[in-house]
C-alpha cells in the first residue's frame, strides 16, 4: 500500500534529522525504509520542501565533500527542534482522535 | 553513464530549475544532480544494467516540472509577492477612476480597464497559489485558474462589446440587437462561473484557517463578492438593469476592500520572505 505523505513531510524531514545532519538522498531513503514503503513519494518532491524548511530557519544547510561528492547535508537549528516538538504534538492528537473513532470509543 | 542518459538526466535539472536566479538554479542543479547521482549508483550495485539504473533513478525523482513549480513556488516568492501587492493595488484605482468618470467609454477605455484588470487578476492568482501551497499547504490550483478563466470570460465579453457597439453596454438584456444574446450569455456565464469559483476559493481557504486574522476576514469578503458578481451577472443577462447596477456598485466597493486587504497580505508576505535565513545567504 502507498500512501500520499504531501501534508506531513516536513514533519517527516524535521524528524529524520533530528537524528542528525544528513543530505536530501538519504532523507528520503530513511522516511521510505523506515516507513518500509508505505509512505512514498516522489524523490524530486523532497527539495522544495528541504528548501522551504530553510527558508522558514527550521533547518541549516552546508556542503560536504564525502565519496568525491558535493554533498548540501540540512540539520536542525534550534526552532527547528521547537517546531518538531509542536507538530509531534498535533500529530499524537490527531492520530489519537482518528484512533479513537475506529475503536468505536466514545469521548463523551 | 552514456551521452543519452547524460543528455536526458541534463533535460531534467533544466526543466526542474527553470526560472530561478542563476545562483540559486546552479545549487539547485548540483544538489538533485547529486541525488541522481547517488541513486544511480544504489541501482548499479544491486545489479542493474546502466540503462535500468539510469531509468530507476529518474523515475525516483519523479516528474521534473512538479520538482520546478516547488523551486519555484519557495525560491521566487518574495518577488511574486512584490508584483502581486503592486496589481491588487490597481483594482481600486482603476474604480476609483471609473467612478470619476475619468475611464472613456469607447474600445480604447474598455481595453484599458478590462485588460489591467484580467492581468492584475492572473498575477494575483498566482501568487495566492504559491502563497497557500507554501504557507498553508493547500493546492488551490484549480480553484484559483477557475477564477482566472471566470474574469477571462468577463473581461474579453467587454472588451468584445465595446469593439462592436459601446451602446450594447449600457445593458445588454435590453438592447434587441444581432449578437445581443451571445454577449448576455458570454457575460452570464463569465460572472457566474467568477461568482462560484470565488466562494469555491474562499470556502477553502476558510476551512484551513478558520481563525487566521489574516484569511478569515478575506475569505469573507472573497465569499461575498462572489455570489455579488453572479446575482449582477444575472441581474444584467436578464435585462434587470437598476438590479444590476446596484449589485456592481456593491461588487465595486467589496471588491475594492478585498483587494486592498490582499495589497496588504502580498506586502507582509513579501518582508516576510525578504528576512529569510535563504535570502539572507
Amino acid at each position: 500500500m502507498r500512501m500520499n505523505l504531501k501534508g506531513s513531510l516536513p514533519l517527516l524531514i524535521l524528524h529524520v534529522l533530528s537524528r542528525g545532519a544528513n543530505h536530501g538522498y538519504q532523507i528520503a531513503k530513511r522516511i521510505k525504509q523506515q516507513s518500509e514503503g508505505v509512505l512514498d513519494f516522489k524523490e524530486g518532491t523532497l527539495y522544495p520542501t528541504l528548501h522551504n524548511l530553510e527558508k522558514q530557519g527550521l533547518i541549516e544547510a552546508f556542503d560536504h565533500e564525502e565519496d568525491g561528492r558535493m554533498r548540501r547535508y540540512y540539520r536542525l537549528t534550534q526552532n527547528g527542534h521547537a517546531a518538531l516538538e509542536a507538530e509531534r504534538a498535533n500529530w499524537k492528537q490527531f492520530s489519537g482522535a482518528v484512533d479513537r473513532v475506529l475503536k468505536g470509543e466514545s469521548t463523551s | 553513464m552514456t551521452t543519452p542518459q547524460q543528455q536526458e538526466i541534463d533535460r531534467w535539472l533544466d526543466t526542474a530549475t527553470r526560472g530561478l536566479s542563476r545562483k540559486t538554479a546552479r545549487l539547485a542543479r548540483q544538489e538533485l544532480y547529486t541525488h541522481y547521482l547517488d541513486a544511480f549508483d544504489t541501482y548499479r550495485d544491486e545489479g542493474k544494467s546502466s540503462d535500468e539504473a539510469h531509468h530507476a533513478a529518474l523515475a525516483d525523482l519523479g516528474d521534473p516540472r512538479v520538482t520546478g513549480t516547488g523551486m519555484r513556488d519557495t525560491h521566487n516568492a518574495e518577488r511574486r509577492y512584490w508584483i502581486a501587492a503592486a496589481a491588487s493595488l490597481a483594482y481600486p484605482i482603476l474604480v476609483m477612476l471609473e467612478l470619476a468618470g475619468q475611464m472613456p467609454y469607447n474600445v480604447q477605455g474598455a481595453l484599458v480597464y478590462n485588460g489591467v484588470i484580467l492581468v492584475t487578476v492572473l498575477i494575483m492568482m498566482d501568487a495566492m497559489r504559491t502563497l497557500l501551497a507554501t504557507r498553508c499547504n493547500l493546492n488551490v490550483r484549480w480553484r484559483t485558474y477557475a477564477v482566472s478563466a471566470g474574469v477571462s470570460i468577463v473581461a474579453l465579453t467587454s472588451i468584445a462589446v465595446y469593439a462592436i457597439n459601446p451602446l450594447y453596454a449600457t445593458c445588454f438584456g435590453a438592447t434587441a440587437v444581432p449578437l445581443a444574446e451571445v454577449f448576455n450569455a458570454s457575460w452570464l456565464t463569465g460572472a457566474v462561473l467568477l461568482g462560484i469559483s470565488l466562494v469555491w476559493l474562499g470556502e477553502a481557504v476558510l476551512r484551513v484557517r478558520p481563525s487566521s486574522i489574516f484569511f478569515r476576514p478575506m475569505c469573507i469578503f472573497a465569499i461575498l463578492n462572489g455570489y455579488l458578481i453572479a446575482a449582477h451577472g444575472a441581474t444584467f443577462g436578464l435585462g434587470m438593469c437598476n438590479a444590476a447596477s446596484v449589485l456592481l456598485l456593491a461588487f465595486f466597493f467589496c471588491n475594492s476592500i478585498h483587494h486592498l486587504m490582499w495589497t496588504a497580505v502580498f506586502y507582509f508576505a513579501a518582508r516576510r520572505e525578504s528576512r529569510s535565513p535563504l535570502q539572507a545567504a
